[in-house]
């Protein structure tokens, strides 16, 4: 990955999106917890924040919704539920789903800003329609109440944007224009370097909801195309749209600065095409017309636009004019304006150039100075200084609220030119921070929105682009001052480092404990060769110092590869959640030993094998609730999750108390599915049947289902386990659970062995496999006919030569007795007849590697102290 | 790739990505009259459009989807020359 920043933004958003998610199920639980909001509150608003530092709008944008939502939440105006969690989890995932590809790919995937609009959208909806039922109108009703379109500012249509509509939409455009639902001009000239920051114009001007016609033009015209730059945008856009501007706003939310959106006025909607015609008719309609016009009689005026419609031709240009008539007529409060020029129209045969009626949203102040009308900017910069009051107003004082309202204010006023306001503004906040309170910015706020007029000097007439770097590098400070230094001095404390440097550092430290090794070769050479016992015993001191530095160093570098099982066990509360709701199953997770510690590599090897059998126990082994209460048991099921140490493993414990496992079904499944015999199956204890289900093939599920039984049954999970040394036991009781335990090595690092002479040679044999070494002597050996044992402690051992497993030809010793080293293999006990036993030793295993992998019977080589290599067996394929 | 160059005829197919623009553009600079196929287009960066639009093909055959034809072809056909538009 080539940014350093967005390499860092990874592993901490991945971080706050787990903590999220786990904070949003505690919530689930009791929507009250306050810690529980505030926590996840936090973790999303990082995300937001750090993720404006890339390119990834689409994942900003998201998670923008989704904090606005969390923030409703926070402030008690939105109730929490099921649903509402499981929109955020999902959106949650996307995210974690971005920041997989990010990491893959350093950019998001083509159809990111799509699925961001439209799961903000979905997030937003719901705060919506709660807004609304809290003002007792609808949704839109009360956005549009609440930010009133100011009349001054009047879209000029460009005349090639009309032309694209069909007439048919136009008037329907126009009818709504009239009935007060305002159809928007959103002009949007990007900025010519957009495509390096990963704009996509065109699909951005897209998204903006009920587009009724779209008209792009070059900016500047062509050149020749030897000269053209195909990374400058050299285009504008402009949008005929039906959407309310909070959405229009919602759409374009990041490329406001390049956008103006102002209302059309419907007369600017009107065309008509037809044919010419004349007649007394249309004479006498313009009387009559103007007439009930000018006595308010709308009434009566609608009946005669009827009544003539009805007769004229419909191709007419004049009847034509009836129908626009007839659509501005349809507002139950008709512009006389509009309707006078539409009646003088028909009348007329020609449409005169607008008399500049007013507009349908006629509520704004008419003192307004007209040279301000045509600056749009004013009604944008109006229109966030209302929503930013707005959203103070609702949320109360809030340290990281009031410090983004403060930039997003500021930046307002500075793009305006309005350096007096802005200092008033400042010291409001300054005086908002200090009495923990939003009053002072409020009124500072409200006397900027009324008393005083938005206008700016001429000189920022195009907004410059220094203004817009000034933007960017106030934006970047603003959340400092909400009180977020001390949180990060204290996060410094733990360090980050890349799991390789930790290898490396390992490897190391295992070579220095080989060479280690060798110090008592020397010390013996000292001695015999040259007959130094004074040397030899200073090198014995020396040694003694540096083997015990190099197993404490081995001992702290274990440690902080150590990761506690909270790291495999955190993810299972939310896949819980999901699984049991999708299949109509309650369940109770207890989680139990989060703390418990292992190497990294066993925990994150882990991860797959735990989440089978969990899956496993929700899908087979927990019963519906109905089935639980006809059986007497609590609706509600449980699974335990239970980690410890015991002794150098540690045990993981899959508890459930479901149906457990019918050992007759096994057996009957097993022979069905040809895993065994008939014969073999009758043969088999209840335990050695339900152990059944580790061997390949074998999924008891009737159907296969989504979650599991796809053919990948339990003996994947005893597999990966054996491969990391560790072992798999099932014990279950028909009706009142199954327990799953898997124990596994702590660390899988260094292995202690044991050093054996065979056939001349020295072999090296895991420790954790023998069980004891004994001298039994000659006469005690028994024949049982080819294959030789002997008794130890009143059991019969079966015996095996070491050599003759290897294919190595015996040297006949005449020692008294032999050498045993008896072993547990697969659950068995066997004796090895070796030739001696040496000393024991912590050795770093490489596995046999190359040519040499499909060898049987070794688990891998090490070093010896000089420097010879010491093969190390692996019994359970030996034997 | 999303753009496919078979001599005189550009097909653009699929989502054509702004990476895709200077191959288009390189390609449309060569001399001659130029066809560009946007039948299987699903979706294009808005550098691709303008570079559709300053480069004016002879040819322009419009996406199969309504929608994007609908959004992009008034304007490419208002830049195209006579014989463009009215093919």
């Amino acid at each position: 990955m080539s940014n350093l920043l967005l390499a860092r933004f990874i592993p901490e958003a991945r971080e706050l999106l787990q903590i999220s998610a786990s904070g949003l199920l505690k919530l689930e639980r009791n929507p009250s917890d306050e810690t529980a909001v505030n926590e996840v509150f936090r973790a999303v608003h990082t995300i937001k924040g750090s993720s404006g530092l890339f390119d990834a709008g689409a994942l900003t944008r998201l998670v923008h919704a989704a904090e606005d939502l969390l923030g409703e939440v926070r402030s008690d105006a939105l109730r929490i539920d099921s649903a509402l969690v499981d929109m955020l989890l999902d959106s949650l995932d996307q995210v974690g789903q971005w920041i997989d590809e990010l990491e893959r790919r350093d950019a998001l995937p083509a159809d990111a800003d799509a699925v961001a609009h439209r799961m903000a959208a979905q997030l937003r909806r719901r705060l919506g329609s709660q807004d609304g039922e809290a003002a007792g109108a609808p949704a839109d009703g009360a956005q549009r109440e609440a930010e009133p379109a100011p009349a001054d500012a009047v879209a000029t249509l460009p005349p090639a944007l009309l032309a694209r509509l069909p007439a048919s939409a136009c008037l329907a455009a126009f009818r709504r224009a009239c009935g007060g639902e305002a159809v928007h001009l959103v002009c949007y000239a990007p900025e010519p370097g957009c495509f390096f920051n990963g704009t996509d114009p065109l699909q951005a001007i897209r998204q903006v909801p009920g587009a009724l016609a779209l008209d792009i033009a070059a900016a500047e015209p062509w050149g020749t195309l030897e000269d053209l730059d195909p990374y400058q945008c050299n285009l504008h856009f402009a949008l005929l749209t039906e959407a309310p501007r909070a959405e229009i706003e919602l759409a374009m939310r990041y490329e406001l600065d390049r956008t103006t959106i102002a209302p059309v006025r419907p007369r600017d909607l009107v065309r008509i095409a037809g044919e010419p015609s004349d007649g007394p008719i249309w004479d006498d309609f313009r009387e009559t017309a103007s007439a009930f016009l000018a006595a308010g009689r709308y009434d009566e005026l609608r009946k005669a636009v009827a009544a003539l419609r009805s007769v004229a031709g419909p191709t007419l240009w004049r009847r034509q004019a009836l129908d626009w008539l007839d659509a501005a007529l349809s507002a139950p409060e008709p512009d006389p304006a509009l309707a006078a020029a539409l009646v003088a129209a028909a009348g007329s045969g020609r449409l005169d150039p607008p008399p500049g009626g007013p507009l349908p949203t006629a509520q704004a102040p008419a003192s307004q100075p007209a040279s301000q009308a045509a600056d749009p900017r004013r009604d944008l910069a109006h229109s966030v200084l209302a929503s930013q009051h707005r959203s103070l107003e609702r949320a109360g004082y809030d340290a990281e609220r009031l410090a983004s309202v403060g930039t997003v204010v500021e930046n307002v006023l500075l793009s305006l030119g309005r350096d007096a306001d802005r200092a008033a503004i400042q010291a409001a906040f300054a005086a908002a921070r200090e009495a923990r309170s939003v009053a002072p910015v409020l009124s500072a706020l409200a006397a900027v929105l009324a008393g005083a007029p938005l206008q700016r000097p001429e000189a920022a007439r195009a907004l410059p682009e220094t203004d817009l770097q000034e933007f960017a590098t106030e934006v970047a400070p603003g959340p400092a001052i909400g009180g977020k230094e001390p949180e990060a001095r204290i996060a410094a404390k733990s360090l980050k480092v890349d799991q390789a440097k930790i290898d490396l550092l390992m490897n190391l430290i295992g070579e220095l404990v080989v060479s280690k090794n060798a110090l008592p070769f020397l010390a013996k050479r000292a001695e015999e060769t040259y007959a130094s016992r004074e040397m030899s015993r200073e090198i014995k001191e020396q040694y003694a110092v540096i083997d015990r530095l190099a197993q404490e160093m081995q001992g702290t570098i274990m440690q902080v590869r150590m990761l506690p099982v909270a790291e495999i066990f955190d993810r299972f509360p939310r896949l819980v959640r999901d699984l049991a709701r999708k299949l109509g199953k309650r369940i109770d997770l207890v989680l139990e030993g989060e703390d418990t510690a292992a190497d990294k590599t066993i925990i994150e090897a882990l991860g797959d094998p735990l989440l089978h059998i969990v899956r496993n126990s929700l899908d087979h082994g927990i019963e519906a609730p109905d089935e639980r209460r006809a059986a007497g048991k609590s609706a509600t099921a449980r699974i335990l999750l239970r980690a410890r140490q015991e002794a150098d493993s540690v045990v993981i414990e899959v508890q459930d108390n479901g149906r457990g496992i019918d050992p007759a079904r096994i057996r009957g499944a097993a022979v069905a599915k040809g895993v065994v015999a008939q014969e073999e199956a009758d043969r088999l204890s209840d335990q050695e049947a339900i152990n059944l289900i580790y061997r390949p093939g074998f999924s008891t599920a009737a159907e296969i289902s989504d979650l599991s039984g796809r053919g990948v049954g339990m003996d994947v999970v005893l597999t990966t386990v054996e491969k990391l040394g560790g072992q798999v036991s099932v014990s279950s009781r028909l009706g009142e659970g199954t327990t799953t335990r898997l124990a596994l090595p702590l660390s899988m690092a260094v292995t202690r062995i044991m050093i054996v002479e065979a056939a001349g040679s020295l072999y090296g044999v895991p420790m954790d496999m023998i069980v004891e070494t004994v001298r039994v002597p000659r006469e005690r050996i028994r024949r049982i006919k080819k294959a030789e044992t002997f008794v130890l402690r009143e059991t019969i051992i079966p015996l095996l030569r070491l050599s003759r497993l290897l294919y190595l030809p015996e040297q006949p010793r005449g020692e008294a007795d032999a050498a045993v080293l008896v072993c547990q293999v697969g659950g068995r006990r066997v004796g090895l007849i070796i030739d001696n036993f040496r000393e024991g030793m912590d050795v770093i295993l490489k596995p046999l590697e190359g040519v040499l992998t499909g060898i049987d019977g070794y688990a891998g080589t090490t070093l010896l102290g000089d420097g010879r290599v010491l093969l190390v067996l692996d019994l359970r394929e030996l034997l | 790739m999303a753009i496919r160059i078979a001599r005189k005829i550009v097909h653009l197919e699929g989502r054509c990505t702004v990476e895709e623009a200077l191959p288009l553009l390189e390609a449309l600079r060569k001399p001659g009259a130029h066809k560009v196929v946007m039948t299987k287009c699903e979706g294009l960066h808005t550098a691709i459009l303008q570079v559709l639009a300053a480069a004016r093909p002879a040819t322009l055959v419009p996406p199969a989807d309504p929608a994007l034809a609908g959004l992009i072809m008034p304007f490419l056909q208002d830049s195209s020359p006579a014989s463009g538009g009215a093919a």
